[in-house]
């Protein structure tokens, strides 16, 4: 073991220049891992303003009498998902068309009650917010005794979260070709260190080092640089996922911990594997 | 007990020459110098007995083994019970001649201090330790050769032209060191152009050139 660890101290400390060479070939990857990370988040936080808060607009039949309505809200708030639920009175909803639309609500006025239905407005947590769940939900509240309609832009929402989807695609893509292209560079610079140390290696065989020490100092090589450079590129995926929770993508700390371990490990393995004896 | 070393009719060519029937066993405590003229095959042969390469025919065998049989980490273990001293030092280039030596006290079994002091005093060089192997010359890189095979401990010592070139202290140090491991029950195994190497009395002289044709 002291022979492990004098063998793999030296060569850690023999490798810093390789080390280093290796930040700086691995960088490009990065550049093109910010990229992605630059456009996905402007288009994330575009999509999120357009959308939020997500909310669904209820119109209740003529008629309710109280209890009907507070049954109707109780049964709205146990659905998966919602935040809150808020009622609208017929006067408040001649207000918010008057807010909306100044240039006609002045037509309102003519009718001595509001001609404006009675109202729930749902607000969805955002982490819910994909079409395909709107639209369920949806179907839910139309199946409701006592619900006349429910309005929800859903295929503007569609239009925006297919462009959404394909830019995550791209994020995705480019994020696993930079972990492709560190994985592969770190692998080149392995085989080069091993080219170089070639001589070096015969002669620690020769003097009768066995050879899975020789191959564990290059296991240690991989599996340092694998985790700085794991370490690297989770810091900017983190930041990224959570900035994109919107499309619930909420990755425990934990999760994204383990992914430096696996990548080190990977790494390990990659460089034991490098040395082969002759 | 196996012969430390065994060659058993072993054939191999070399360069436009061949080394035939060559038979001979080296036991424990036994001093065996092998002279050949320049290019005869000495080199070849200490590669031979030290399972560095393998014969055309017959076999070599390192402490009981059959080299044509060794291979990686078996190899390697064997090899560690031998002190080796090619013509070219063999020295770790990506360390201090100290790393060097710990590396070798790790192989022969861990660092001891006493032991470590005893050996910088036999063969002096203590005022090397912090220098680079780029950094010595011919004949310190040999004392530090010399050192790191004390420190391995090994079974056996086998020399490739130890003193071809080489000045009279150094000659007289590597004798010395040579005599001493011997006097401890080592086995030494020498191959040497003629004349080059003393025949230190009780040591048993084979000609190459019997072996070749």
């Amino acid at each position: 073991m002291r022979l492990l660890l004098h063998e793999i101290k030296i060569n850690l400390k023999e490798k810093i220049s390789d080390g280093i060479r290796f930040v700086f070939v691995s960088f490009f990857p990065f550049v093109f891992f910010g990229a992605s990370l630059i456009v996905t988040l402007s288009l994330g936080s575009s999509f999120k303003r357009a959308i939020k808060p997500v909310e669904i607009d209820i119109y209740l039949q003529d008629g309710l009498n109280e209890r009907r309505k507070t049954e109707i809200a109780e049964l709205l708030n146990l659905l998966s998902g919602v935040q809150s639920v808020e009622y609208v009175s017929r006067e408040k909803a001649k207000e918010r068309f008057k807010r909306l639309y100044p240039d006609y609500g002045q037509l309102l006025d003519l009718f001595p009650e509001s001609p404006l239905p009675e109202s729930y407005r749902v607000f969805i947590d955002p982490l819910f917010a994909s079409s395909s769940w709107i639209s369920e939900t949806i179907e839910k509240i139309n199946m409701i005794e006592g619900i006349e309609d429910v309005y929800f832009p859903i295929g503007a929402f569609k239009r925006v979260e297919k462009l959404f989807k394909r830019a995550l695609f791209l994020f995705l893509s480019l994020t696993i070709f930079t972990l492709l292209a560190l994985f592969v560079t770190l692998n080149h610079l392995i085989k080069l260190s091993v080219q170089k140390d070639y001589e070096r290696n015969l002669k620690l065989a020769v003097l009768g080092v066995p050879s899975w020490i020789i191959k564990s100092v290059y296991a240690s090589f991989g599996f340092v640089w694998a985790l700085l450079s794991s370490i690297l590129s989770i810091i900017p995926l983190y930041l990224a996922l959570y900035k994109m929770s919107i499309l619930h993508l909420h990755p425990s700390p934990l999760l994204l911990a383990t992914l430096p371990i696996l990548g080190a490990l990977l790494g390990g393995i990659n460089g034991y594997t490098s040395f082969e004896e002759k | 007990m196996p012969p430390i070393l065994e060659f058993k009719s072993v054939g191999k060519k070399v360069g436009g020459r061949r080394i035939k029937g060559l038979s001979f066993k080296l036991e424990e405590g036994n001093f065996i110098i092998f002279e050949g003229e320049s290019k005869s095959g000495k080199t070849v042969l200490f590669r031979l007995s030290t399972a560095l390469e393998l014969p055309d025919s017959g076999d070599v065998l390192l402490l009981g083994r059959n080299t044509k049989k060794l291979k990686g980490n078996k190899r390697n273990e064997i090899l560690r019970k031998v002190g080796l001293v090619p013509e070219n030092p063999l020295i770790l280039h990506d360390r201090t001649v100290l790393q060097n030596l710990k590396l070798a006290s790790y192989l022969g079994g861990g660092f001891k201090r006493e032991k470590f002091e005893e050996t910088l005093n036999q063969i002096g060089i203590g005022d090397l330790l912090e220098k680079m192997p780029k950094e010595l010359s011919k004949g310190e890189a040999l004392l530090v050769n010399l050192a790191i095979v004390s420190l391995k401990n090994p079974i056996f010592i086998v020399l490739d032209n130890p003193l071809s070139g080489r000045d009279s202290d150094l000659e007289s140090i590597t004798i010395s060191f040579l005599r001493e491991e011997w006097v401890k029950g080592k086995a030494i195994l020498v191959f040497s152009t003629p004349g080059a190497f003393p025949h230190i009395k009780g040591s048993k002289v084979m000609k190459l050139e019997e072996f070749s044709e």
